[in-house]
Order: C-alpha cells, then structure tokens, then sequence
C-alpha cells in the first residue's frame, strides 16, 4: 500500500476502513518534512501500511472540519474512528507503539 | 530618501571565528540508503528473519492471537514482541507455541515475504528529478550540501549579528528625520491596517489584544519600539542599498506582484487586504534591508 495523498474531497473515504495513519502537513513546515521522511521510511518497512498525507495549506477546509491547529499533527483511525493524535514529529518506535496497540485489536 | 552612508566598514574585515564543518557520515549513508526505498520489492521466502513480512494463523484462548491470516513485519514490535521473537526462523508449515500473560499461542507460519533492497543506481538519482543532480556523485554532493548548510543555519544567526554590529558601529551614516518619520508612520499604518483586519482599533489596542499579536502592552510602547526598530533598519537599509548598487541586485513592482500572489495563497488573505497590510513600499524597503543580511550570509557561507 503506497502513501496516498488526500484532498477534501477523497479524506473521509480514505480513513474509513482498518487502520490507517494520517499525517497533516504543510508546504511551509520544515519539520512536516522531516516527518515526511519517517514515514516513507516506516512505508518501506512496513508496505501493508495505510498512510494518508493531507496538505494542509492546499486544503485548509478539511484542517479546520478536523481539529488541526498546527503541522505536523497525525491522527491514527480505526475504521474511521479516532483513536490516537499527535501533534509535532513522532519517532518510528512511538508509531509502532500505536499500530500495535491499534491495528490488530 | 536624503539618509546616506558617510563611510563602510568592509564587512570582510570583520574579525569572526568560524567553526569548522564536521561530516555526519552516517546520516549521509543514511539518507543515500532512502533513495533505494521506492524500489524494495518483496520475494516470497521460505524461512522468516528480522524485517521479513509474515502472515500467520494463530491459536490462543486470548482472542486477540486467535486469529488467520495475520500480517506483520517481524521484529518490527508492531505486532507482539514475543510472538514476533517466536516466529524468526520459523519456516512456512511450521508450528511453535509460546506462553505469554494472556495464555499460550499456537502460531502457524503461512507465508514469508522477504524484503530484497536493490543496490543504489544512478537512475534513482535521476528520478528525484533534482536539477542538475543526475548521478550518485552528484546526490551525495547534494546531501552534504544540505548537511552543511544545516550546520551552518545553527551558528548563522550569531555570526550576521557579530558583522551587523560591527558594521553599523564602525560605519558613518548621515540619517535624516523626516526619512525615519516615513519608516515609523508607514510601519505604524501597516498595524494599524492589520488591527483593524480584526476589528480593533489599534490606538485602543489594550494589553490583552496586544498579547501574542505585538510584544507590547499599549500604543505608547508600541510607538517607542517602532521608532527604535526604525532608526536601525534605516541603516540597514542603506547598506542593502549600498550593496545593491555593487551586485546589481534590485526589487520592482513584479516582485511585490509575485510577493502578494504567495502571500495571498500562503495566509489564504484576500489581495486588497494583502496589498494594505503589505504595502509596496514596505515590501521594498525590507527587500534592501534583507539584501544586507543575504550578502552577509553568502560571505560566511564561502568561508564555511
């Protein structure tokens, strides 16, 4: 499963089966990019991953419908429900610690 | 503009003690082992190691590893620990059982998927599309670059302030009042037009409205910092000036029009609010003020 990019329109659809990471970035945010990295790195390992990257500054709507205040913020739904949030860059360890408690429950 | 410059200290004469650059080599090989990642592919296996993804059926009175079909990446601690630990050099068909807190699991190896990273080639180079970077020379050229300036943003700040104030300290400037009336009242219109953007009348700004917004708590302070801060960009502008007339930089309405664009796109502001809160004028002035520093900063990093 490769990263996907979501606007406003397709957002919803894409966080609303198992477990899927979605990470909230903006053009001008350095450390997004960093945080961008990660995750590519984290795809490479783990392929079956579902990540979902919003562009913020592209799609300040749907920022704003869901809570982002500022970037990097990264949500974790189960089935399209909510079940962790972070704001700031995550280390992998930390994100392997949520897709263990979260992915296969 | 009637201010002028009586005499430059030449900003090369500046004594600064510039700390030399130190490699991080393994972030570098780090981040040239990246370039391989669009290009893992994924070959079935027959026995399971570290990073190989496996699928499992698993047996356990505990319903979370009574499951089939399960995938995860050994060794990742995505999964379980001591179930992922139990499943490394397992082959396919095998069964192991382990005992953990919530009761024994029977773990069944289905299928492996060995992880096959292909070595670095030119051609993943040339698919980042970076200009002018085509080989893996060239990446690796580029990444320490990067790295560089990295290193160097950390002490750029401290080394533009010790040439700032040697320059402005050492140099004669002949500044003329009725210039620096304009930089306050045009720098004093420009929050003014900000404040009212949010309702406020800046005048009638109290100590809360002004928190987080100005580090002021009134107008009156407001004023005094603007015509502090005023008095020393003056000067700094006409270094930028002076250096403009050297290198044969200049900023004109295209650049201010450019400027509005992303500024619009940027804060999402309408453009007539964009063109009030930042003005032409003030668009060009802090150009010139800034062309000082990029000229600082390009000397500092040729000698870096």
């Amino acid at each position: 499963m490769a990263i996907q990019v979501a606007n406003s329109e397709n957002f919803k659809k894409l966080i609303e089966q198992d477990f899927v990471i979605a990470d909230f970035w903006g053009t001008t945010c350095v450390p997004c990019r960093l945080f961008s990295k990660i995750l590519e790195d984290l795809e490479a390992e783990i392929p079956f991953l579902n990540i979902v990257k919003l562009n913020t500054t592209d799609n300040p709507d749907i920022a704003r419908e869901y809570g982002i205040s500022a970037v990097p913020t990264v949500h974790f739904y189960k089935d399209g429900q909510l079940v962790d949030s972070h704001v700031g860059v995550m280390q992998p360890r930390e994100i392997k610690e949520i897709i263990a408690r979260y992915m296969y429950s | 503009m009637y201010s002028r410059i009586l005499s430059l200290k030449d900003y090369k004469e500046v004594a600064l003690t510039i700390p030399a650059f130190v490699l991080d080599e393994a972030r570098l090989e780090e981040e040239m082992q990246r370039l391989a990642n669009p290009y893992i592919q994924w070959e079935e296996g027959n026995t399971a190691v570290a990073g190989d993804i496996v699928i499992c059926d698993m047996a356990s009175e505990n319903t979370r590893f009574s499951k089939k079909q399960v995938k995860f990446v050994v060794g990742s601690g995505m999964f379980q620990r001591e179930v992922e630990a139990l499943v490394e050099g397992m082959k396919v068909g095998e069964q192991r059982e382990t005992v953990t807190e919530g009761g024994s699991i029977a773990v069944t190896l289905r299928a492996v998927k060995t992880r096959y990273v292909p070595p670095l080639k030119d051609s993943m180079v040339e698919h980042l599309g970076l200009e002018g970077i085509y080989t893996l020379r060239d990446y690796r050229d580029y990444l320490l670059g990067v790295q560089k300036k990295k290193a160097l943003d950390v002490i750029r700040y401290d080394l533009l302030h010790t040439i700032e104030n040697a320059v402005l300290r050492e140099s004669e400037f002949v500044l003329y009042k009725e210039d620096w009336q304009l930089l306050v009242q045009q720098e004093l219109d420009r929050c003014r037009a900000m404040s009212r953007r949010e309702g406020m009348v800046l005048e009638e700004m109290t100590p809360e409205q002004f928190q987080g917004r100005i580090p002021v708590k009134s107008y009156a302070e407001l004023v005094i910092m603007t015509q502090n801060n005023c008095w020393d960009s003056l000067r700094r502008y006409l270094l930028g000036c002076y250096y403009a007339q050297e290198d044969g930089f200049s900023v004109g309405e295209s650049d201010y029009e450019e400027y509005i664009r992303m500024y619009c796109t940027q804060w999402h502001e309408e453009e007539k609010a964009a063109r009030e809160i930042q003005p032409y004028e003030i668009f060009r002035f802090n150009a010139y003020c800034s062309h000082a520093y990029d000229v600082w900063s390009r000397y500092i990093e040729e000698n870096y």
